[in-house]
């Protein structure tokens, strides 16, 4: 069987080629699905995978897709080792060589400026406070999902790394991003806001530029709000704010929101799903423009995927990833749009999270 | 006390909720569309939300049809819908505000403990214009001299353009006990 990868413990990661797949079936609600795993496979280490739209299908409905795909799917693991990433990486069968790829925006600038400029107006009119607008890129490839995992292992730096070899596509992920740790009783989440590129004192400006800080902000108060949704016994409280993540192709500003509960994971996902920091605030005014702005459904990006065993999991936020379906690779990018956001500075901090993939700039 | 929290489809209703637990033995939040005449409570609490006064008539509508006994608090848009309810001018406002933060500037005696206190904003539109014979403008922003913190003169509806409930507000425990104080009235 493909080799199935996904992030555990700090330096850790789970690697098995010994597993069952079980996908949500398309008139089946994801949150059905996931009870189901969940009373059929409780003890078992589990992987899960869930696409963006999550209980939004009808929102999204009549939007292009990229690749088929379930809504959800988890594998359910027979036999699986705990590597560190040196060990990890030995164990791909695949060379580091240099690809060859060239990646084409499936949305020009001229077409993402208007879309930002179009959200300007309705944060202006009160509509809402942020939306996160994302768009595709595409390139041609002959590689296999083992080989661009491995060979952008060191490249995208960032501590929620898969490779899972879904039934259609293979998933690529090298995300940075947090969205739920439950270990016991404790919830907690750490939404990424706020980029800049990596000069000397990149740090400090991205600190001090009151824009950033304002994005980052209502996204706080946004999980905050999700995580007080999910347990009404207890309060959620912010434990860490505007610390500074630095990735090498691009450097961060991250909070932490922490909670108690003795909630299951498919309770918990239909108070937070999808995640705040990729949606925008208000959530619920935030998908209706992400529907009526964007092209392609988004699917596997920005949805989430990790594992999860008993009633304690790790979830990413599914950004910084590549698909790999038939010999098309796909990978997305996107910003958080805010009244003081300038529409060329998004398309660069968009460029910018492409890292150090090869893009023909489509005017 | 039972408090009815209206949720006008936003991403801060729990935060309220949340705030709200110290002084409500019972918090139903059940959202602006499926409100009905016959709700009972002590406390009415209009949430922030997206959009305008004008997009939520039935709230309007809603608050009218209340008994005189019950106590209606609106945060951010609850507070607009307030002013727009007895016919005041809610306007757009730039630049828009949001996931900032200002101190406020308390004009109230009895509330002066806030004053220069820093509280969140999360606003494109004001109240710009209302009855000075119907609200009493107990606070503005340091910065830009918005209405911050209004109170009805005749009515018990009080209600502010910041969010109490945010965790960029300095002092919630304060902006709460008051509320409660003034509940207890």
């Amino acid at each position: 069987m493909k080799p199935l990868i996904c992030f555990y413990q700090e330096d850790q990661y789970i690697y098995s080629d010994n597993y069952v797949l079980h996908s949500c079936k398309p008139d089946e609600s994801v949150h059905d699905f996931l009870s189901s795993i969940e009373n059929n496979f409780k003890k078992e280490l589990k992987v899960v995978q869930i696409n963006f739209e999550y209980s939004h299908q009808d929102l999204f409905k009549d939007k292009k897709e990229l690749y088929p795909a379930a809504k959800a799917a988890v594998f359910v693991l027979n036999q699986h080792e705990v590597l560190p990433a040196k060990s990890l990486v030995a164990k791909i069968p695949s060379t580091i060589t240099t690809l060859n790829l060239q990646f084409n925006t499936l949305e020009t600038e001229q077409d993402f400026i208007k879309k930002v400029e179009k959200i300007k107006t309705d944060i202006a009119n009160g509509r809402l406070y942020q939306v996160n607008l994302t768009a595709p890129m595409v390139s041609d490839s002959i590689y296999t999902g083992e080989k661009i995992f491995k060979n952008f292992f060191e490249k995208f730096s960032g501590q929620y790394k898969a490779l899972l070899p879904l039934t259609e596509y293979d998933l690529i992920s090298f995300s940075p991003e947090l969205f739920l740790k439950k270990q016991n009783k404790k919830l907690k989440t750490q939404p990424i806001k706020g980029s800049i590129a990596p000069t000397t004192d990149a740090g400090k400006k991205l600190i001090d530029n009151p824009k950033e800080d304002a994005e980052l902000s209502m996204i706080v108060d946004l999980l905050r709000n999700d995580l007080n949704h999910v347990e009404k016994e207890s309060s959620a409280k912010v434990t860490a704010h505007r610390e500074l993540m630095k990735l090498g192709y691009i450097e961060h500003t991250y909070s932490e929101i922490e909670i108690e509960t003795d909630k299951t994971l498919p309770e918990i996902l239909q108070s937070t799903l999808p995640g705040g920091s990729i949606s925008g605030c208000p959530k619920a005014e935030s998908l209706h423009v992400i529907a009526e702005l964007e092209v392609y459904k988004r699917q596997a990006y920005t949805g989430t995927i990790g594992w999860w065993k008993d009633n304690n999991f790790s979830l990413n936020i599914c950004i910084r990833s590549f698909i790999k379906y038939k010999n098309q690779l796909y990978y997305h990018a996107g910003c958080g749009i805010v009244y003081d956001s300038d529409a060329h500075k998004e398309w660069d901090e968009f460029l910018l999270k492409a890292g150090s993939l090869s893009l023909k700039n489509t005017k | 006390m039972k408090a009815l929290l209206i949720d006008h489809d936003d991403s801060f209703t729990y935060n309220l909720q949340d705030w709200l637990k110290p002084i409500c033995e019972e918090i139903e939040v059940i959202n602006h569309r499926d409100l009905q005449k016959n709700l009972h409570a002590h406390l009415v609490v209009l949430s922030p939300g997206p959009k305008s006064p004008q997009d939520y008539p039935h709230v309007v509508e809603f608050i009218q049809s209340l008994s005189p006994r019950s106590a209606v608090y609106g945060v951010c848009l609850g507070m607009q819908i307030l002013v727009h309810a007895a016919q005041g001018t809610v306007s757009p406002y730039a630049p828009a505000l949001h996931g900032k933060k200002s101190k406020l500037i308390v004009n109230a005696p009895e509330y002066k403990i806030l004053d220069n206190s820093f509280v969140a904003r999360y606003h494109s539109l004001y109240c710009s214009k209302y009855d000075s014979d119907q609200f009493e403008t107990l606070a503005t922003s340091a910065d830009d001299k918005i209405p911050m913190w209004l109170r009805h003169k005749q009515k018990r509806w009080m209600g502010v353009q910041f969010h109490p409930e945010s965790f960029l507000t300095a002092q919630p425990e304060t902006h709460l006990k008051i509320l409660n104080d003034w509940l207890r009235t």
